[in-house]
């Protein structure tokens, strides 16, 4: 079950992958959408690596660097907007949004500690190494609610990327929520929410292509 | 028999390492990251070998899941110091990657293929020497490209690099798995099916 889980997960997001490579990674197609698409990307070797593992028997230890791939999903949403898109939009001058947006890292912050604390019966090895994999989420999520808050700019960028952003906090939404229900350990739940984890996934790329064209207007 | 790593990497760095005071410019500057790349996997060989034995993984899981953190990570720090020190022109850094990772592949092949002295063929060369020289090849380019953003975009360089170098690991964690695997020639082929598309798109983009 679990091998056909992953396959669904890695086709999702490999064809999310695949649609914005062939529409983004062109000339004059702006960085801040082919960073999503690589986060996308990044996902996607995730789950490869998930049904590699299956295949080749699987290991004793429930930590495999292919959650690295999470790592690096969270490390380019952060890069995209906190490198790229930041310095375009905000002027310092919304201190709401910069103040609200704290929300964000602050949830996912408390999670983490709640799981680490009263999550099931693994290592402290495995539970450390997952806090520290979902570390970049923090400052990303940050970036990500604040330029959904941020008042539009005239140059329109911020509505461009408004479903970026979207997806982005939909996918740190989903995945805590499939951490969740991994702990409570109903198999058809875990089914349930392993998939729908994909979802905002390909949503990012989709809503990748669809900001690109919405920037160059 | 005396430490094999040792002597293979002295056998192959001497002649080398002689050359490098015959050619210039470029040439020596590529030439001077194979034998940085040859040095990484020196090092990385006895650290695998002396965090294997502290640690309680079993073989198969330390060689996919613990090994290649440290080798991308190591193989990476040349390229990053070399960045930084010298702010090099796009296609030296590039280059300069790639020379890191294929001098890592040449002793790495080296020391397995003399070790398998009883099942060694040629064609197991061809297969090691192309698949793990293209795999170690990628997998620094990749941390390459994201280093090239040093001087230009500094803040995409510090996440974007980590991301990149975590795309290694994996990619690297990847092989070394099915290598390891009944689907063995999977592996072998992986390397060869994203090196060279990859190569011939930055070619094709003017990058490399």
């Amino acid at each position: 079950m679990e091998i056909f889980l992953s396959i669904s997960a890695f086709i999702i997001a490999a064809a999310g992958f695949l649609y914005g490579t062939f529409r983004l990674f062109k000339k004059g197609k702006p960085l801040y959408f082919q960073i999503l698409i690589c986060a996308v990307g990044c996902y996607a070797i995730e789950e490869l690596f998930s049904i590699i593992t299956i295949v080749c028997g699987g290991y004793e230890e429930p930590i495999t660097v292919g959650m690295l791939g999470i790592f690096g999903l969270d490390l380019f949403l952060f890069s995209a907007n906190y490198g790229q898109l930041d310095k375009i939009v905000d002027d310092g001058k919304d201190k709401r949004a910069k103040f609200l947006a704290l929300v964000a890292p602050i949830i996912i912050f408390f999670a983490q500690i709640f799981f680490f604390l009263f999550g099931k019966n693994e290592s402290a090895f495995t539970r450390i190494t997952l806090i520290l994999i979902n570390l970049p989420s923090i400052p990303a999520s940050y970036y990500n609610l604040k330029h959904l808050l941020l008042k539009n700019d005239d140059l329109g960028f911020l509505k461009a990327t408004r479903w970026c952003n979207i997806m982005a906090l939909a996918y740190y939404v989903f995945s805590h929520v499939f951490i969740f229900i991994y702990e409570i350990g109903n198999p058809l739940a875990i089914s349930l929410a392993s998939v729908m984890n994909v979802i905002p996934i390909l949503g990012l790329s989709i809503a990748a292509t669809k900001g690109a064209d919405l920037w160059a207007t | 028999m005396g430490n094999l790593n040792l002597i293979l990497f002295i056998s192959i760095v001497a002649p080398l390492g002689m050359m490098l005071f015959v050619y210039k410019g470029k040439t020596r500057t590529s030439l001077l990251f194979l034998l940085v790349g040859i040095a990484v996997c020196l090092f990385c060989g006895e650290l695998n070998t002396a965090l294997y034995q502290a640690m309680s993984f079993s073989r198969k899981y330390y060689t996919v899941n613990i090994a290649p953190l440290f080798e991308e990570f190591f193989k990476a720090l040349p390229i990053i110091v070399y960045a930084f020190a010298y702010k090099p022109e796009r296609q030296k850094l590039l280059e300069s990657s790639v020379s890191v990772g294929v001098g890592f592949a040449i002793l790495e092949n080296a020391f397995i293929l003399s070790k398998s002295v009883d099942s060694v063929s040629v064609f197991l060369a061809l297969v090691r020497g192309f698949g793990a020289g293209m795999m170690h090849g990628i997998c620094t380019l990749a941390v390459g490209f994201g280093i090239m953003f040093i001087n230009t975009k500094k803040k995409l360089f510090y996440s974007g690099t980590a991301a990149l170098l975590s795309v290694a690991v994996m990619y690297h964690a990847t092989y070394n798995s099915l290598v390891q695997s009944p689907y063995q020639n999977v592996g072998f082929l992986l390397p060869l099916s994203t090196f060279v598309p990859l190569i011939i798109i930055l070619r094709k983009k003017d990058i490399l």
